[in-house]
């Protein structure tokens, strides 16, 4: 593939934003740290994508001509947790088309409680008129049972997603533009509050404002401010199962192994990994299907390799500590992926990163989410 | 749940007699897209939560939802009222179109 990414920028994670700062306003923040980053202007940038759940009445066009960009490839994602890659992945395909040169790809959100509130009673017509009715609480319910089914099918107890929060959060402590980073002991998480059993304060993602941007281009520049990130490779999946699965493996499951072989290298040879944490279960859900825990055995790599960090994953300290920005948290996942691969980590630096792999996941139909993908990243050493 | 309905409505291929819920536009079994009602009178819970803080929300209520698994193979997210175990038979109920269940 010949796509890089040559430019990131991320605002600070704020559980309370200003209210001078809009979504729109975020996302202006983020987009021009990112062009800063890659030594180029508007002018530059040919190709945009957004993805936003709160940009209405506006839409990627408005946005564009906010920004003063003229482009002649333009995209807007609704695709939630897997915004990101599939942006990405259209952002590729139209590099490899001709399509543009230089792609702008930004995600981000401010949402109130209120907000927040109509958005998960009205996420889809089957939430709308089967879940919402229930007073179901949004999607912590839904994958508060999943959590327990996973907990059943694999023979975890509450610490193994324990062992995830808290090394996110060492992780986020090193990562300045985190919510949260402050450290987080075993029996902080276990004597949290319960959201939706089992499901702590912990396990949940709090709602944050931000932004993450990111700039593709066909070939590394030479204004960057530090080393280009080559896309190795990148596969998706949409309703892999029509919902007549468990909920428990995710459409990377079935593109997995489609995923390694274009990219050329084993999991066993990844650096540093982003999944999509909008719960700990479908982060270690992520993990499995990307081929990282033997034999399905969650609670030995819960244990083992996340508990000590053996496996850097989720190095920006992740959702959970992060916060959710809205769409913008799909981007940051792959955003911080490349910064290790650039070695702009800081105190969470990954040393001699060379290879990452990111994934998405999100869209509840009904009862879990139906889109996904990864997404493998190399170091670029010209 | 007294205004509730024993029987939950779900739809019905017309050719292959595929049960769907949510509805779909096309049976993804044999491509048919003609469709009858059915209904769902009892399941047994697989998992189950109570929500017990809502983000914008302050009113406090717990609320019991489950994974219930129909006898004739799907799976439906319902409303209790109160916490059931796993592997509880329950009746399905209609309510305003969401569906409820109560210990059979």
């Amino acid at each position: 593939m010949s796509a890089f990414i040559v430019g990131l920028g991320e605002t600070v994670r704020l559980r309370h934003p200003p209210p001078s700062q809009t979504t729109a306003t975020l996302m202006r923040d983020a987009v021009q740290m990112a062009l800063r980053d890659a030594g180029l202007s508007l002018r530059d940038i040919d190709g945009f994508a957004v993805a936003s759940f709160s940009l209405e009445p506006d839409r990627a066009i408005d946005i564009a001509w906010q920004l003063g960009l003229t482009v002649r490839w333009l995209l807007q994602d609704t695709n939630g947790g897997a915004s990101a890659i599939n942006m990405l992945g259209h952002a590729i395909r139209g590099i490899e088309a001709g399509a543009a040169s230089n792609i702008l790809i930004v995600g981000g959100d401010r949402t109130s409680p209120a907000d927040f509130a109509k958005r998960v009673a009205n996420y889809n017509s089957a939430t709308r008129d089967h879940l919402a009715p229930l007073d179901y609480g949004g999607p912590n319910s839904l994958f508060a049972m999943l959590t327990k089914r996973q907990m059943k099918k694999y023979d975890l107890v509450k610490s193994d997603y324990g062992h995830l929060a808290i090394a996110q959060r060492q992780w986020a402590a090193g990562n300045p533009i985190a919510a949260y980073r402050t450290l987080l002991s075993m029996d902080d998480y276990l004597n949290a509050p319960l959201i939706a059993d089992p499901l702590c304060r912990f396990d949940c993602v709090p709602v944050v404002a931000g932004a993450s941007a990111m700039i593709l281009s066909a070939a590394p520049s030479a204004d960057a401010a530090a080393n280009s990130v080559r896309v190795l490779a990148i596969r998706q999946s949409f309703n892999h199962d029509n919902q007549d699965g468990d909920g428990l493996e995710t459409g990377i499951h079935g593109i997995a192994a489609e995923l390694w072989h274009a990219a050329g290298i084993a999991p066993s040879e990844i650096d540093v990994v982003s999944v999509y944490d909008d719960y700990p279960a479908m982060a270690y859900a992520q993990l499995s299907d990307l081929g990282f825990i033997r034999d399905g055995d969650i609670a030995q790599f819960a244990r083992e390799t996340i508990a000590t960090r053996r496996l850097p994953v989720n190095t920006g300290g992740g959702m959970l500590s992060c916060g959710q920005a809205g769409t913008g948290s799909g981007v940051h996942g792959i955003a911080e992926v490349a910064r290790q691969l650039q070695h702009r980590g800081g105190e969470r630096q990954v040393p001699g990163a060379r290879f990452g792999v990111a994934s998405g996941y999100g869209m509840a139909l009904y009862r879990y989410c139906a889109c996904s993908g990864a997404v493998v990243l190399a170091r670029d050493e010209l | 749940m007294n205004a509730a309905v024993h029987g939950f409505p779900v739809t019905k291929c017309g050719r292959c007699g595929s049960l769907y819920f949510p509805r779909r536009l096309i049976c993804h079994r044999c491509g048919n897209d003609t469709w009858a009602e059915d209904y769902l009178r009892e399941a047994v819970t697989e998992e189950s939560t109570t929500v017990q803080h809502v983000a914008g929300r302050t009113d406090g209520t717990p609320r019991h939802l489950a994974t219930v698994r129909a006898l004739q193979g799907i799976r439906l997210i319902v409303g209790l009222e109160a916490p059931l175990p796993e592997g509880t038979r329950v009746l399905l109920f209609n309510k305003d179109g969401a569906p409820v269940a109560k210990p059979a």
